[in-house]
């Protein structure tokens, strides 16, 4: 079904470096994904795994000394007379005008802190008129009632008076709706949220969750949901991004993902996070080790050290890239496919052994 | 699971009608014109060797109440009885400084943030081997090595690291060495303030372990303080949710989680997203916001937001009761009401057994 949908944005070998004098951190390292129209993409890893520089990446608001080095993000822009034209984000100018158009206007930012993100000093309703007006050409009348028509799509309560409300004098959760109504204040194609539920507690977390499937089936709208939560991209999620450490280890339909996990990342993920249906007291399988620092990247495969398959000559000599393993997902792991980022191909026949020895383990 | 709660272990803490009230001053004066009830008639008790979750949501209580326990905040009322190792029984709300410092080795705390709770400018070796030099007058520093040595091998690291500074070490390390300190004065309670809240989740598998692993082998009682719901089940005996400064319910974990009694067990049990997409259900939202702790609702402090609520609820308060045996709640309907826990078949539960064997 997916597959008929137009595609709506395509990070195409995305590369962003922060380049410092104690060494380069390789924070996304070569991401390659596309958001098709009305898909919840998740993007699912641990912290340091350059989720969110990625999607800062796309809103080109990755902070200095983090640059684009290398990669395409295909935007399929949509003017407001109905014109499509095909841009290239990461070539634009991060402060021109184009740029400050899409981000806010097409595409938009649920960020992580609600707290952190509101000025403390302006009330909700003049942050939310001057996002209104900074994208559409409305009079300040106009803005206050799209600002009042957004907080009520959002579910809250009585919009007219929260206008004059500053955000420290909302609870968590309805700071959390004012954040989304300002994120939804332009009618934005494409809605990334950061981690919006992280900071809330669990009842407030189903509040905001129910929201956001109900805004996007209404409005047909795509969503990036970035988050290190199983079970939130399990409830929300159409198709999964699995990364670690810069790199994309597997995707695939949502369903596949957590059913039939095909990268051992993925797979030890799953197993070792404590679900509310285990039974208690008991031990948890675990991925040994930690994720090593963004400086001491090591060659090869970056999970190998950690892994439970790790095939010795191979997975530390050579890095695989993302290849199809089955018809829905695709995997960057030797145990799937033996192509690598390097040229030219191992030995078929020692790679074979060495699957072989690993299933035996 | 069921012979930790048998009732032959000693109860080694007994919390009774805990109150802990922040004053709120206004004007130059600072004349007090209201109080933050943040804890607000807490009643509970661990028996030796078993570990009680409590949980609930942010601004309920819960750490606060831990605290009162090491009383690194004074409480307000109530009694908090400690079994001490010499057989006493102590009511630690009202002991002098000077005892009370003596019998914090007993009761350890490990902290929520693993990159706050480590001095920065000292190595392992001291940030572990302050409380023997500071407690147990451990002067020799050949003994105090040998003893960090052990602890730092208890808790999974290489002793070789004592040299290091807490910035060479990763959240989930760091973890570890709070721990290792937490150990060095051999107390028989530790108080676990989200432990695990902080660390990547690959980690948090690793640092609960560990946890579990040492109860067993040294035979700790644990106040485990969180607000996740799975990390709660997983290592607690068993479980007291908080609601707005009052435990609401108290049983045995699996009977919490499959059978609740108290209308908000039961929200929060609905509320847990399901780590599978097959089962995609309608999260049941629970309506509003907690109620702030300074100027809380007559009557059962949940009736606001309670979809069983009847007119007893908004008048008068319940009172926490053993309805069944060990399974405490606060509810005027528990009882007559049907609530339904957690659903036990589900299917990434299946595969996870399948992938243990």
């Amino acid at each position: 079904m997916d597959n008929e949908k137009k595609t709506l944005l395509s990070i195409r070998n995305l590369k962003t470096y922060f380049v410092m004098d104690e060494g380069t951190a390789q924070a996304v390292d070569g991401v390659s994904f596309d958001v098709r129209e009305g898909q919840v993409v998740g993007v699912v890893g641990e912290s340091g795994c350059g989720k969110s520089v990625t999607i800062k990446s796309v809103l080109r608001i990755v902070q200095k000394p983090g640059r684009i080095v290398d990669g395409e993000i295909l935007w399929w822009h949509r003017s407001q007379d109905g014109q499509e034209e095909l841009l290239d984000l990461s070539q634009l100018d991060a402060q021109g005008k184009r740029m400050r158009n899409i981000r806010g206007g097409e595409i938009a930012l649920i960020p992580q802190e609600p707290m952190a993100s509101f000025s403390p000093v302006h009330t909700i309703g003049s942050q939310l008129v001057e996002a209104v007006r900074l994208h559409m050409d409305v009079s300040k009348r106009e803005a206050k009632r799209i600002a009042i028509e957004r907080l009520q799509e959002v579910g809250m309560p009585s919009p007219e008076q929260r206008l004059d409300a500053y955000s420290w004098e909302l609870s968590g959760g309805l700071r959390q709706r004012a954040m989304i109504a300002m994120a939804l204040s332009c009618s934005p194609r494409l809605l990334i949220a950061d981690e919006p539920t992280t900071a809330i507690d669990v009842t407030t977390q189903a509040q905001v969750l129910n929201l956001l499937r109900r805004l996007q089936r209404e409005r047909d709208m795509s969503i990036i949901f970035i988050t290190h939560d199983l079970g939130v991209i399990a409830q929300i999620a159409d198709f999964v991004v699995v990364m670690y450490l810069g790199r994309i280890v597997e995707t695939g339909p949502v369903d596949d993902i957590f059913h039939n996990p095909q990268h051992p990342y993925t797979i030890a993920l799953l197993e070792s996070i404590p679900t509310i249906h285990q039974a208690s007291k008991e031990l948890l399988p675990t991925i040994k080790g930690s994720i090593p620092h963004p400086f001491n990247r090591p060659a090869g495969c970056p999970f190998y050290p950690r892994c439970q398959s790790f095939m010795p000559g191979i997975c530390d000599k050579r890095t695989p890239v993302l290849e199809p393993a089955n018809d829905r997902q695709s995997v960057s792991c030797f145990l799937h496919h033996n192509s690598s980022e390097e040229e030219g191909q191992a030995d078929e026949t020692a790679l074979a052994r060495a699957r072989a020895q690993v299933s035996v383990n | 699971m069921a012979e930790s709660t048998n009732g032959n272990k000693p109860v080694l803490l007994e919390v009774n009608n805990l109150k802990k009230y922040f004053p709120i001053k206004k004007g130059f004066l600072k004349r007090v014109v209201g109080q933050v009830r943040a804890v607000d008639g807490v009643s509970f008790f661990i028996n030796e060797g078993e570990t009680l979750g409590l949980v609930g949501e942010s601004g309920c209580g819960k750490t606060t109440t831990a605290r009162c326990i090491l009383r690194a905040v004074e409480p307000t009322a109530g009694e908090i009885c400690f079994l001490t190792d010499d057989g006493r029984t102590v009511d630690i709300a009202t002991l002098p400084d000077e005892e009370m410092r003596v019998l914090r080795a007993q009761i350890q705390m490990i902290f929520q943030d693993p990159y706050a709770s480590l001095n920065p400018r000292h190595n392992i070796l001291d940030n572990i081997g302050e409380p023997l030099f500071v407690i147990e007058q451990m002067t020799d520093r050949e003994e105090r090595t040998e003893r960090v040595r052990e602890l730092l091998q208890l808790v999974g690291l290489r002793p070789e690291y004592m040299q290091r500074f807490p910035h060479a070490f990763s959240g989930g390390q760091r973890q570890r060495i709070v721990i290792a300190r937490a150990l060095a004065l051999n107390p028989r309670l530790i108080v676990a303030d989200e432990p695990v809240s902080a660390l990547d989740v690959s980690v948090q598998a690793q640092v609960l372990n560990l946890m579990l692993d040492l109860q067993r082998k040294l035979n700790l009682t644990y106040l485990f303080v969180a607000h996740d719901l799975s990390v709660v089940k997983h290592i607690s005996d068993r479980v007291a949710v908080m609601y707005v400064g009052k435990i609401v319910e108290m049983s045995p974990t699996d009977e919490l989680y499959y059978h609740p009694l108290h209308p908000y067990t039961e929200a929060l049990m609905e509320a847990v997203p399901v780590a599978d997409p097959r089962v995609r259900s309608a999260m049941t939202e629970l309506e509003g916001d907690v109620p702030s702790p300074s100027n809380p609702p007559s009557g059962c402090y949940f009736h606001p937001r309670c979809r069983y609520a009847v007119d007893i609820c908004k008048k008068e308060e319940p009172e926490l009761i053993e309805l069944r045996p060990d399974h405490f709640v606060s509810c005027h309907r528990a009882g007559e009401l049907e609530l339904e826990g957690i659903n036990r078949d589900n299917h990434i539960d299946e595969k996870r057994i399948k992938t243990l064997n």
